[in-house]
């Protein structure tokens, strides 16, 4: 599904590429993926490569636990609120004279904005007639816009580096530098190492809110942590996965990791694998191919890793269910040939 | 003779205007029965996923003509909806989360689809799904009253704000007319189903008519934008009015306020403030937002009081 084509490789050589990413000469771009894949891709290429793979084994440990605790959507509601603390970090910075792009400084925007986002749509679902749905699509939808209409503002600073600004939309992983892969990788191991730590109490809180509150567990703490945990993750993201897409990394492997188990250990290290493999492939797959962004393509490998569970899975699965259901027949049409009880009665 | 200043207006201003009211306005009345059946998260998830069918469509007829278009989205919002059912079905996934991954998943491949060819075109790129092109609907307006109502100058109008204003008086007939089955349906599909209404064909058409404004509204506000429209204005009404008829009057003319408002605020009172104007679409998305914000302040104050709680949304 996600072989590219050759004739996506054509506008390469008017792309620009800053990373040392680009398919050498004499080779097919099947081996460059592959050399890529097997990290010999360069040092600022595997820097950015193992800072995603971070990325994902957080986005499905973190993720895991928003799903149990139906918080999923709270992530897309984040990532679209960034749009505008991002732009306004931007406009700050360049209005005190800053030419430099300061991706801590954007973090710090993204994070505050994402902040407010997530308390107006607790407070709106709280205090208001309107369910949580209709408050995180209103609250995403309306940030977003204007988040672009302070994206817009920054068009007006000159000289500045704002080019960054549009890549955060989508994600690009060929204009991160070391040093952006080095924040996202300590951002998203400290997300997984406060969900391993805090792995007890938070699945807990998931399965039964009352019995962790009788034990004397801080619930709403714990869910506003968890809630901080999303928004890291979400943060961590911004750069290779983008704004509009993160959401995806936390839903997608936690998904297909639920397939395969119902136990919440198993799941966790099975939606950190899936989180994984999605990245280092997609990312790898446009580090070969820069006119696609890293973004789109890490959440296709997720979503195909998805969509082969959800056929093959063991327990879960359309095949398994659909071979159950072949054997439950035969054996009801077997056991009406020899004239025993029907089937739906007592013995059956 | 024209004024040159209103000859100005009506050159740069007076189509994105009419563009973006009447879509603005269009999304708000289909988005006022989303809301109200508790599926804005279904309007989220359409606008998201049309993308992939907007760009097959573009790619194969090579135009931005709305037939093509239009089977495309329809085709992609089909192909997720009935996906999201399975995975419900299947993998026994909750309903949001099975939501978010399918349309995030669409976006993506449409995204790709988009970046891969994006050599190749400029009338559909990234920025026009982010916030739609109101900028490229330039009117070589006439000079003479005479030739506003004939003449080849009318030949040369953009052809996206009439469609809008078309789109937007055909839903509101729709709506007018079969507005007996909307309210049954709206409030109790099995007692409907009963006396034979057929929910099912009320929400089905309800759904093609979202399709087609989400289609439509690409050029005008981009289709992330859009879920702003459709969700704000009807959230905003249910804060305010217990009743369905004046929910639905008040959630189309906020939209539409949002429309003009935003646009006015982005052209006219930006310049002034800051220096430039900013993107007019989101302008009216974040004002569409603001007006909720404003609403649900007001609801929360009013809601100890007794009497206001009506059936939660």
């Amino acid at each position: 599904m996600l072989d590219v084509p050759c004739w996506s490789l054509a506008p390469l050589a008017s792309a620009s590429i800053t990373g040392a990413t680009a398919v050498s000469v004499g080779e097919g771009p099947l081996e460059a993926w592959v050399r890529v894949l097997s990290f010999g891709g360069g040092y600022n290429t595997n820097v950015v490569l193992l800072g995603t793979i971070l990325l994902g084994i957080s986005a499905g440990a973190v993720g895991s636990f928003a799903m149990l605790k139906g918080r999923a959507l709270v992530a897309d509601a984040v990532s679209h609120a960034s749009l505008v603390g991002v732009a306004l970090a931007f406009l700050l910075h360049a209005a005190l004279g800053q030419q430099e792009r300061s991706m801590p400084l954007l973090m710090l925007g993204a994070a505050l904005s994402g902040a407010c986002a997530v308390v107006s749509i607790e407070w709106i679902a709280r205090n208001t007639r309107l369910s949580p749905e209709t408050a995180v699509a209103t609250v995403s939808s309306a940030s977003f816009g204007a988040g672009i209409v302070a994206l817009s503002a920054t068009r007006r600073v000159s000289g500045a580096d704002r080019a960054g600004l549009d890549e955060l939309i989508f994600g690009s992983t060929a204009s991160m530098t070391s040093a952006d892969a080095l924040l996202m990788a300590v951002l998203a191991t400290a997300a997984l190492g406060a969900t391993l730590a805090l792995y007890r109490v938070l699945t807990a809180v998931a399965f039964n809110e009352r019995f962790a509150r009788s034990k004397g567990l801080p619930v709403q703490l714990l869910d506003a942590i968890l809630a901080a945990l999303v928004g890291a993750v979400a943060m961590a993201g911004l750069q290779a996965v983008g704004m509009l897409l993160v959401a995806a990394l936390l839903v997608a492997p936690a998904a297909t990791a639920r397939l395969w188990t119902t136990r919440v250990a198993p799941m966790v290290l099975v939606a950190a694998a899936a989180g994984a493999s999605a990245a280092w492939m997609g990312a790898s797959l446009s580090a070969v191919t820069p006119s696609a962004p890293a973004g789109p393509l890490i959440i296709l490998s997720a979503a195909s890793t998805f969509l082969v569970s959800l056929l093959i899975a063991p327990q879960r699965g359309v095949l398994s269910g659909w071979l159950r259901h072949r054997r439950v027949a035969a054996a009801a049409r077997r056991v009406a040939a020899v004239g025993g009880p029907r089937p739906g009665g007592d013995d059956a | 003779m024209i004024p040159p200043g209103l000859h100005e207006f009506m050159t740069l201003d007076l189509m994105p205007l009419v563009a973006v009211t009447a879509s603005a306005a269009t999304l708000a009345l289909l988005g006022s029965f989303l809301v109200l059946r508790r599926q804005a998260m279904l309007g989220d998830a359409m606008a998201h996923s049309v993308l992939p069918g907007l760009v097959v469509a573009f790619l194969v007829t090579g135009s931005r003509a709305a037939g093509p278009m239009f089977l495309g989205a329809t085709a992609a919002a089909a192909l997720s909806g009935l996906t999201i059912a399975a995975i419900i079905r299947h993998g026994r996934v909750e309903r949001s989360a099975a939501i978010g991954l399918v349309y995030t998943t669409m976006f993506a491949l449409g995204v790709l689809l988009l970046e891969l060819n994006g050599g190749a075109n400029v009338d559909l790129d990234v920025d026009c799904v982010l916030s739609g092109q109101l900028e490229l609907m330039f009117w070589n307006a006439p000079t003479t009253w005479g030739e506003v109502l004939g003449g080849p100058s009318l030949a040369g109008m953009p052809p996206q704000p009439l469609r809008l204003v078309g789109l937007l008086l055909a839903s509101g007939a729709a709506v007018v007319v079969a507005w007996p089955l909307l309210r049954a349906v709206a409030f109790d599909a099995a007692f409907a189903r009963s006396r034979g209404l057929y929910p099912t064909a009320v929400s089905a058409g309800l759904m093609a008519l979202t399709t087609l404004a989400i289609v439509l509204s690409f050029d005008a506000v981009g289709s992330i934008l859009a879920i702003a429209l459709l969700t704000c204005p009807p959230a905003t009404a249910r804060l305010l009015t217990d009743r369905m008829g004046p929910y639905v009057l008040l959630s189309v003319g906020l939209g539409g306020a949002a429309g003009l408002l935003g646009y006015a605020l982005a052209t006219r009172a930006a310049p002034l403030l800051l220096g430039a104007s900013v993107d007019a679409s989101g302008t009216v998305a974040a004002l569409s937002g603001l007006g909720l914000a404003l609403a649900a302040a007001w609801s929360a104050r009013g809601r100890s009081r007794p009497g206001l709680s009506g059936p939660d949304l």
